[in-house]
């Protein structure tokens, strides 16, 4: 499988070797594809691995960042696949893994769990290996996958897809990457086709997706989510520097475009201000992201009408930036206060104060519904004090700062689990 | 403000008022020299320096540290459009405000707030270019308004757009047509349709291109409204991608409502602004001779497309960030930048380009709104 080019195929013949591939994983246990996936996970996890080592400078050219931070990013997404993990996640959220292959006592009736027949993925320009993610959800419940990749996006899941088909050729025949323009007739046969249709994107861009596939489909939407970091006093008082490394891990991770990128992070107590520029220092050295002045004329014109707007704060008296247009990155201290909200370009992070660990879970209660992840560098106690109210506030997910881009192979994204979603049961009655 | 800087203040205002009513007065017809803009916007200027401690500021951080650095009225340092969200933005007390117009918001954003101390200059802004762009063959015409009514939408600049329409322009007949939870009211729309059908009268019917596409666009109804109809097309599609397409919207009109596409003018306009962009086409099919390709900047309003984050300008056809320079912004800001993307067609008018304007900052999972977007 390589990543096609613009109007290369012919669609219907593709949707029918997808459902045909698709009728082969039918057949075989789920296990058997779960280890191909962890295998081709595992080939991407290995630095020495060619396939890996191409992949790394090819995204490095794409992303204009050097290949050691594409690394980075590669090692933190490939490492949760494991087979163990795989397989655990499949036995916790269906209660039995074995559900994938055939009946098995669930509750009061014998269960089997279905993966769609065909499943379209409309896929992110974010993290380079989120839409390898959402492939990897569907195959380990056996379906086949198109994947439509976001245009601008890396070729990552085209070269992960390569893999597959080298360790596994049935798994990688079930595993199509398209870049095909969204009004393609292709895509929309595709979309026709599916019986299951993943998509990110904007609530109210959702919203209309389901005039665009079968009256049949189901939808799998993940709306906007944002995440935030909580540098508490007892964190900072422990390891100051290795709270400030533990940040930018996580801020700077695929130069903030992923949702559990923290666009705030709030300082507990005096001297936040003081962070500025180490913080910036951090974030350019995990993604020395081009200058501003290098990117693309729409970043260019967000960045500078915010830049502007923080020149305004500044002038009513408060705030102050590091890192200006010839910085790839921006740092903001803010001292009112403030809630997680979408910077207008990437690579933005603001910093406010606050006077009490506790007061973030109001904040965070005023962006309810949009806050992803809430990394916290305190002591477990603190964490754990935090998290029941944190939960009702409407966050999603509570972890130590430096973890936040690690979430775990079953992670509940949006609150959700990964794998139930995609599947349809039947019941067998004695 | 101590008594004589606010008598200072008001005799400012009064005579700076005087001289912008009467470029616009004067419109197409004897249009501002560069001179005279230039001269006009600098007197604005400082007088906004003067009187907004919090620009001044602003102004010393650009480097400006007193009108008379301003040489010429395109190095006025502008002042980004949310700055009206992070407070007042206004060189008279809150005392004087006769109107404040909001952004529109979506959950979780702040809207943004345009103050103002008189509307004379607003609806005389609002007025010529309606004139102009709108009615250039008669004097008034039955207006229906794809809106709900101004009580029901008091800090709406568009709704409040509409009502000086209603009173300028408008002739028997004229209405708003949204209820108060803002759904097109397909009774109200059809009744006052046909009656406009019945009484062989044309109509311009007004609104924003979303309020368009919920009342056109599902409807299986459709009208042959009298000759010389027209319509008035406003905002982008925010939030509605899958039809983000303004040559399918107007081929709804035509298909709908019988106005063909030269009869459906393009209206630009901000919350921030006083002053409103029309395109030509509407005027050039009623005969009239105007050239212009693009949204056409009225005389007594400047625009410059600029290399983003930079001072100087793109060439002529290269995509920049628009700055907005508005005489009739006297009491907020008369420069404004936005992070909105565009290119000069003209001397006096310019094109949108790229995503849409005004669009909501993009987060994470922008990918099925790239993808619907036919990206």
């Amino acid at each position: 499988v390589t990543a096609p080019r613009r109007g290369a195929e012919p669609t219907g013949e593709r949707c029918a070797e997808l459902l045909r591939a698709g009728e082969a994983l039918a057949a075989r246990p789920a296990a058997e594809v779960q280890a191909a996936l962890a295998a081709a996970c595992a080939r991407w996890l290995d630095p020495g691995d060619p396939a890996r080592r191409d992949g790394e400078l090819a995204l490095s050219r794409h992303h204009r960042v050097p290949a050691r931070a594409i690394a980075a990013v590669l090692d933190a997404g490939f490492a949760v696949w494991t087979e163990a993990a795989l397989a655990r996640r499949a036995a916790v959220e269906l209660g039995d893994a074995r559900a994938l292959d055939a009946f098995v006592p669930l509750g009061a009736a014998r269960r089997m769990a279905l993966g769609p027949r065909l499943a379209v993925v409309l896929a992110s320009r974010g993290v380079p290996t989120t839409p390898i993610g959402d492939a990897i959800d569907l195959l380990s419940v056996k379906a086949p996958v198109w994947l439509k990749l976001a245009s601008g996006s890396d070729d990552l899941a085209g070269r992960f897809a390569r893999t597959l088909r080298e360790i596994d050729p049935a798994v990688g025949a079930a595993l199509h990457v398209s870049d095909l323009p969204a009004d393609s007739p292709d895509t929309a046969a595709a979309l026709a086709a599916a019986d299951l249709v993943v998509a990110t994107g904007r609530g109210e861009t959702l919203a209309r997706l389901g005039a665009r596939v079968g009256s049949d489909a189901r939808l799998v939407l993940h709306g906007p989510r944002l995440s935030a970091a909580l540098l508490t006093r007892s964190g900072l008082e422990a390891d100051r520097e290795g709270t400030v490394m533990a940040l930018a891990d996580d801020v700077a991770f695929a130069g903030q475009v992923g949702c559990l990128s923290p666009v705030v992070a709030w300082i507990e107590g005096d001297g936040g201000e003081q962070l500025l520029e180490e913080v910036l220092r951090a974030c350019i050295e995990r993604w020395p992201a081009p200058r501003r002045a290098e990117s693309d004329p729409a970043e260019r014109a967000a960045w500078a009408e915010w830049a502007a707007l923080a020149d305004v704060e500044r002038a009513a008296g408060s705030g102050r930036v590091a890192g200006g247009r010839d910085s790839g990155w921006s740092i903001q201290w803010r001292p009112g206060p403030a809630p997680p909200a979408p910077p207008p370009a990437p690579r933005i992070l603001a910093l406010a104060p606050v006077s009490h660990a506790a007061e973030v879970v109001d904040l965070c209660a005023r962006a309810r519904g949009r806050v992803a992840t809430v990394g916290i560098a305190g002591g477990d106690a603190e964490i754990e004090r935090l998290a029941g109210p944190l939960a009702r506030a409407g966050v999603e997910r509570v972890t130590p700062l430096g973890r936040m881009q690690r979430p775990p192979a079953d992670w509940r994204r949006d609150g959700r689990p990964s794998l139930a979603d995609l599947v349809r049961w039947v019941d067998r009655e004695d | 403000l101590r008594p004589d800087l606010a008598e200072a203040r008001e005799r400012e205002v009064a005579r700076l008022d005087a001289e912008i009513l009467e470029a616009i007065g004067r419109g197409w017809d004897d249009p501002l020299s560069e001179e005279e803009f230039d001269r006009l916007a600098r007197d604005v200027f400082a007088h906004q320096f003067r009187f907004n401690p919090v620009y001044r500021q602003f102004c010393l951080l650009q480097g400006v540290s007193a009108p008379a650095d301003v040489e010429r009225w395109q190095a006025i340092p502008p002042v980004p459009t949310g700055a009206f969200k992070v407070g007042r933005w206004s060189t008279f007390p809150p005392d004087d405000d006769r109107a404040e117009f909001r952004t529109s918001g979506t959950t979780g954003n702040e809207r943004g707030v345009h103050y103002l101390d008189t509307l004379a200059l607003y609806n005389a802004a609002l007025v010529s270019s309606a004139r102009r762009y709108l009615l250039p063959d008669r004097e008034r015409i039955r207006c229906l308004f794809l809106s709900p009514e101004p009580r029901l939408a008091r800090d709406s600049s568009l709704v409040h757009m509409f009502a000086v329409f209603r009173e300028a322009l408008g002739s028997p007949g004229t209405a708003f047509l949204l209820a108060r939870d803002r759904q097109p009211g397909a009774d109200a729309l059809a009744s006052a349709l046909e009656r406009a059908t019945d009484d062989d009268e044309p109509v311009l019917l007004a609104g924003a291109a979303l309020a368009f596409h919920h009342a056109l666009a599902g409807s299986d109804r459709s009208w042959c409204l009298p000759p010389s109809s027209r319509a008035m097309v406003t905002g982008g599609f925010k939030g509605l991608r899958a039809s983000a397409d303004p040559v399918g919207l107007a081929r709804v009109i035509e298909e709908k409502l019988g106005i063909p596409p030269e009869l459906q003018a393009t209206e630009y306009g901000m919350t921030e602004l006083s002053t409103q962009y029309y395109d030509a086409k509407l005027r050039r099919a009623l005969g009239f001779d105007d050239s212009a390709r693009g949204l056409v900047i009225p005389p007594w309003a400047r625009v410059r497309i600029v290399e983003p984050g930079e001072a100087h300008e793109s060439p002529p056809g290269e995509t920049g960030a628009i700055l907005h320079y508005d005489l009739a912004n006297r009491g907020s800001a008369l420069a404004i930048q936005t992070s909105d993307l565009g290119a000069r067609t003209r001397a006096d008018a310019f094109e949108l380009r790229g995503r849409e304007p005004g669009a909501e900052a993009r987060g994470c999972s922008l990918a099925a709104d790239l993808w619907l977007g036919g990206a």
